[in-house]
């Protein structure tokens, strides 16, 4: 019997004394409480504010997602998320029914509407302050037909990893263009790959979970550029300025990976004819920007093993080639070479640091 | 950016809040703090920037920082220390409780009334006229 149905039957037989009630195990305090709260769910000015929401608007309420949970599966039948917020400052009911009725959950100046936003959201201040953590719970249908609060996640307000979470912001709008092609399975495990990662450094705003979130948007582009229905549906994607990302790995934790990864990046392959290649535009079958494609263009999908406008070399061939006129290019630099041993003794500290137990 | 006039309406929602706390003012002393908070139009019930950016921040007023304070309106100057924790939900102190009780004792259209008159009057400080007799 559920808790409810234990203190209904304690009411029931709180008169009769041959029937003595059984020990309840809910404070009949709680369930007024818990009835009297709900109350403070009620629409209120929600509507206003997530005008684009598209189904009924409720405090704290975002659609569901399959991420971020142990017990989350996709395609299960959802009837969203609820985010509850959890405070210990004392508060009047009219303080709390002004956090109910206006629900902040912010990002990028919109109303959060899916659980990965929601996620971002508490990561940069787009929640009321002084709210300690939100309970996510899905609405989802468990035991038959029936649907129940799932707990998900209990997300702290961490007000600290604020400026590396705003930096999905650079990266979601393409992707979110990828989702509504939807031309082939492959996309749609990308774009679902993609999705993962996007909650996972959304919620811990890791460097390893950017590293993820930038693995899974080159591997959605990859799966593109493969359907030809995809190509023409999606336009190329515009990477974003290195800078902020690469100061973000390098905070965290500045490794010879990363240094040989940027050197390597930082390459381009000169062709005898036609403009250079960056390395982004010779492992990705993209080509640069011209008059007709401000944005790029995709290439065929026969010219993805080779870099057609790179004399057709097989593109492990070019990236050497890209790598050893770079180091040529490097030798001749005079500007370069002053710095050199600076670097080479930066580099030595850094390897030092790193055999250190 | 912040606006200029808005450390000094913080200050002087600090002012009310201190004298209040001491005792030396009445809680009639609390429309004149909320009508200076809400007459642009942007702030009432809650005070906080559309993008927040940085915890300890708001609308360029930073916690703990001091800021000297002329003489104004009768009271005494001297040096402020602004603390941001009144705009957080909840709390001994709270801007919105204070609001919603403001909200509740004369209703939303005597406030707008009253803002209304303070936005002309702002006007016309700003517009260098004379004050009518």
């Amino acid at each position: 019997m559920s808790p409810t149905g234990e203190l209904a039957e304690g009411w029931r037989y709180q008169n009769d004394a041959s029937r003595a009630p059984r020990a309840t195990f809910v404070n009949p305090w709680e369930y007024v409480l818990l009835v009297e709260g709900a109350l403070l769910f009620a629409s209120g000015t929600v509507r206003r504010h997530q005008h684009d929401v598209g189904r009924t608007a409720r405090p704290f309420t975002v659609s569901f997602s399959p991420d971020g949970s142990a017990s989350g599966a996709l395609g299960e039948e959802s009837r969203g998320e609820v985010w509850v917020p959890v405070w210990s400052r004392p508060n009047t009911v009219a303080e709390i029914r002004q956090l109910f009725g206006e629900a902040r959950a912010s990002w990028r100046g919109r109303p959060a509407q899916q659980a990965v936003e929601f996620y971002a959201a508490t990561r940069t201040l787009g929640v009321a302050r002084g709210i300690d953590e939100f309970v996510r719970y899905g609405l989802q249908q468990r035991n038959g037909l029936a649907f129940v609060a799932v707990p998900l996640d209990r997300v702290r307000i961490r007000e600290d990893i604020a400026p590396a979470v705003r930096l999905v912001a650079r990266v979601e709008d393409w992707a979110s263009r990828a989702r509504s092609a939807g031309a082939s399975a492959a996309v749609t495990q990308a774009v679902r790959h993609f999705d993962h990662a996007h909650l996972a450094f959304a919620r811990d705003g890791k460097p390893e979970a950017l590293r993820d979130l930038l693995a899974a948007l080159t591997t959605l582009e990859l799966a593109i550029a493969r359907s030809g229905r995809a190509r023409d549906k999606v336009s190329v994607n515009r990477p974003s300025n290195a800078r902020a990302f690469l100061t973000e790995f390098v905070q965290a934790e500045p490794c010879a990976e990363l240094r040989v990864a940027v050197g390597v990046a930082s390459c381009a392959a000169r062709p005898a004819v036609g403009p250079a290649r960056t390395m982004r535009q010779i492992l990705l079958p993209v080509d640069s920007a011209d008059a007709g494609y401000p944005r790029g263009r995709w290439r065929e999908a026969d010219e993805l093993e080779t870099v057609a406008s790179v004399d057709d070399q097989p593109v492990s061939e070019v990236i050497r080639a890209a790598i050893s006129a770079h180091i040529t290019q490097r030798k001749q630099d005079e500007g370069f070479q002053q710095g050199l041993r600076a670097r080479i003794e930066r580099a030595q500290r850094m390897l030092d640091q790193r055999r250190q137990p | 950016m912040p606006r200029p006039a808005l450390p000094l309406l913080a200050q002087l929602v600090e002012i009310q809040h201190d004298l209040v706390a001491g005792g030396t003012r009445a809680v009639e002393g609390e429309p004149p703090c909320y009508l200076v908070l809400a007459h642009h139009g942007k702030l009432r019930v809650q005070v906080r920037q559309p993008d927040d950016a940085e915890p300890g921040v708001l609308l360029g007023l930073e916690q703990n920082a001091t800021q000297p304070v002329s003489a104004l309106l009768g009271q005494p100057g001297g040096e402020l220390t602004v603390d941001l924790d009144q705009f957080t939900l909840g709390g001994d102190r709270s801007w919105t409780r204070t609001a919603l009780a403001l909200r509740d004792r004369y209703g939303p259209f005597v406030l707008a009334y009253l803002e209304t008159v303070v936005r002309v009057a702002d006007w016309r400080a700003s517009g260098g006229m004379e004050v009518p007799e």
